[in-house]
């Protein structure tokens, strides 16, 4: 077998052990006039050094960061992984929705964190149309699987420019009046945020 | 809790059934994810057979899987001290002040990483739109088919993200079902298993100083670094896909059948969390079959092709299950446009050679390449490995090529196809060039040189 694969020779576990016990009787020779923690202080040494040189950072130090070898090794050491255990540190007992704040900021995470508490896990959403939540100053929550990640398990519907309300919807949330003037249970006081009933048949 | 104990018995168990050559920590690295891709087949078949599956009926299942590896281990007489043979002072005396000085970093850097990880809760598009949003609806409905991913909408709008094989969106659903807020526990489980399992395995195939130099190499590509505390696909892919492949190069290099297996059960793995990692599976097949073309004795590629069932029944199951509306983003047809393929070469190596995404990895490995020339011809030095790399990259990297770039969005800067799907794609690859560097001739040599040099006893 071996001979027939003499182009593509897989290494065999004898020819390993003879060489292992070759480089073993080399290494045992030359320990008797080698002293192994000297050369473990020194690689010990090096090995800091590398570490050292690695990590360094380069911002501070260049004018063209961007040509530096390590500049992705500064970054997740010095950078990334710094500022983030040093938040941890200074906040280690922010809450779930805290988290989110802290990473997104105040804004349409809140609102969905507030749709979320007004409504139970039955009802059927209507969000209001991108136009809407753009002019209100949402990017994102007109994206259905991101408004149904966190309101889930409720069923999220984003409603279209023509308005239409899906047959099955039980709640409306407005922005700035939209959807009021749906088949919905009027409001008491109008307000710039409300989750509005719709009315049951 | 108790339900995270089980999988890991399920992975150690099974590990041990399947190779006693397995040493303990190899095993001890390897139990979790391999247990979380037996837990995601088990409910994937618990819903095909049976239904919607609970908390309850997962513990049941784990359980029965459990006394059935116990049964075949006793029935093999396999269930004896060996199952736990845990050596520390034969492990101790092999190490030396270089290797724990980058242990000692690597711990600190995926201790700080996991910290992250378990803090934060998902905040990746991809995740929030995709990935855990389905962990969401399986927890919820005990359902793999459930009332996200039969919305034809909602898997339009959240693109192929929904359509990947379910071992992740599974494995996270574990955590929402036992009533955790986030499924930070799966990203910490890969990322401590992968840092462990690359150790201990690329140990045996080189020593502690090369290995411990090399895993610390690799713990750091940045852009890799910086996945450990993401919910994404991408990580748990890496770890089956490098861990396959350290597991076929232990049984070709050491010639140890039970490795082969054990590379099967982690390639079938790998296919069942990502369908684009088909290349490495191509790329272990072509390697095998050139080992294997003189011989004419092609059992080693029959027996790893059984990795590829679960390839197969995730595709004809979301193919006749999942409402898709989308046009595939593939031509179907094999063409030729000299610039369009130009663009995608120029891209996707100036994406790999970018310091800032994966530092010198890339520079490295073609330096050691490059050196490496003469062996290569003259004695064919790492061919197997090298037609591993080759095959599956070249393949990954022409897909790109495939794509229907109607719209744009393949060379659209900042998130388009190239620069966000392929940059996350390379986490299979990257640790591969590690491994190469580590295993070709100059390199070993210089390491083993080092290493008798630094050692304090006589190895065992």
């Amino acid at each position: 077998m071996s001979k027939s694969k003499k182009e593509f020779k897989k290494p065999s576990p004898v020819d390993n052990k003879e060489k292992l016990s070759k480089s073993e009787k080399i290494g045992e020779e030359k320990k008797s006039y080698s002293n192994p923690i000297v050369f473990n202080v020194i690689a010990l040494l090096v090995a800091m050094l590398f570490i050292r040189t690695i990590f360094k950072p380069t911002s501070t130090e260049s004018n063209q960061p961007n040509q530096s070898f390590n500049m992705g090794y500064d970054w997740l050491y010095n950078q990334m992984l710094k500022s983030n255990m040093d938040f941890i540190k200074e906040n280690p007992k922010l809450n779930f929705r805290e988290k989110y704040i802290s990473k997104w900021g105040e804004g349409e995470i809140s609102y969905l964190f507030k749709i979320k508490d007004s409504t139970s896990e039955k009802d059927i959403l209507l969000i209001p149309p991108q136009n809407v939540l753009t002019s209100a100053g949402f990017k994102t929550m007109g994206a259905r699987p991101f408004s149904s990640y966190f309101l889930f398990p409720r069923k999220v519907y984003i409603a279209d420019s023509s308005g239409t309300v899906p047959k099955d919807v039980t709640k409306i949330v407005s922005f700035n009046g939209w959807g009021v003037d749906k088949n919905v249970e009027p409001p008491q006081t109008l307000q710039p945020f409300m989750i509005l009933n719709v009315k049951k048949p | 809790m108790i339900l995270f104990i089980l999988i890991f018995l399920v992975g150690y168990l099974s590990i041990y059934l399947i190779s006693k050559e397995s040493k303990f920590f190899e095993r001890i690295f390897l139990s979790m994810p391999i247990g979380l891709g037996f837990t995601s087949l088990l409910m994937f078949l618990y819903n095909v057979i049976v239904g919607a599956f609970s908390s309850q009926s997962i513990i049941i299942m784990n359980l029965i899987f459990i006394f059935i590896l116990l049964a075949l281990l006793f029935w093999k007489k396999d269930l004896n001290k060996n199952l736990i043979d845990f050596n520390l002072q034969k492990g101790i005396s092999q190490w030396n002040f270089w290797a724990i000085a980058f242990i000692s970093m690597t711990a600190y850097l995926v201790y700080g990483i996991t910290l992250k990880c378990l803090y934060y809760p998902p905040i990746t598009t991809d995740s929030i739109q995709g990935y855990d949003l389905l962990a969401k609806a399986i927890a919820h409905e005990g359902k793999i088919l459930n009332s996200i991913l039969l919305d034809k909408n909602m898997v339009e709008l959240c693109g192929p993200r929904l359509l990947y094989p379910p071992l992740l969106a599974c494995s996270n659903a574990l955590c929402y079902i036992q009533g955790m807020d986030a499924p930070k526990y799966i990203n910490t489980f890969f990322y401590i298993s992968w840092a462990g399992a690359f150790f201990t395995l690329l140990s045996r195939l080189t020593n502690v100083t090369s290995a411990a130099f090399f895993t610390f190499m690799t713990i750091i590509i940045p852009e890799m670094f910086a996945h450990g505390s993401f919910e994404l696909t991408n990580l748990p892919t890496a770890y089956y896909a490098v861990i396959s492949v350290l597991c076929i190069m232990l049984w070709y290099k050491e010639n140890i059948m039970s490795y082969l297996y054990l590379a099967t059960v982690l390639s079938a793995f790998m296919l069942w969390t990502r369908n684009d990692s088909i290349f490495i599976f191509l790329g272990i097949q072509a390697a095998l079959f050139v080992y294997n073309f003189k011989s004419k004795n092609f059992k080693s590629n029959i027996i790893y092709g059984i990795s590829l069932l679960t390839f197969i029944t995730w595709m004809f199951y979301s193919k006749y299950n999942v409402p898709k509306t989308l046009d595939s983003i593939f031509i179907n047809h094999l063409f030729y446009d000299s610039d369009k393929l130009s663009k995608v070469i120029e891209r996707c190596w100036n994406i790999i050679t970018t310091k800032s995404l994966f530092g010198i990895t890339t520079q490295m490995f073609l330096f050691v390449l490059f050196i490496h020339i003469y062996a290569i011809y003259k004695r064919r030095d790492n061919w197997f490995l090298l037609t591993i790399i080759f095959v599956s990259l070249i393949g990954y990297t022409l897909v790109f090529y495939q794509v229907d770039d109607k719209d744009g969005f393949l060379f659209f800067e900042n998130g388009g196809w190239l620069d966000s799907g392929y940059k996350r794609g390379l986490f299979s690859y990257l640790p591969m060039f590690f491994i190469y560097i580590a295993l070709s001739e100059y390199v070993q040599k210089g390491f083993n040189f080092l290493h008798e040099k630094l050692m304090f006893g006589k190895e065992n």
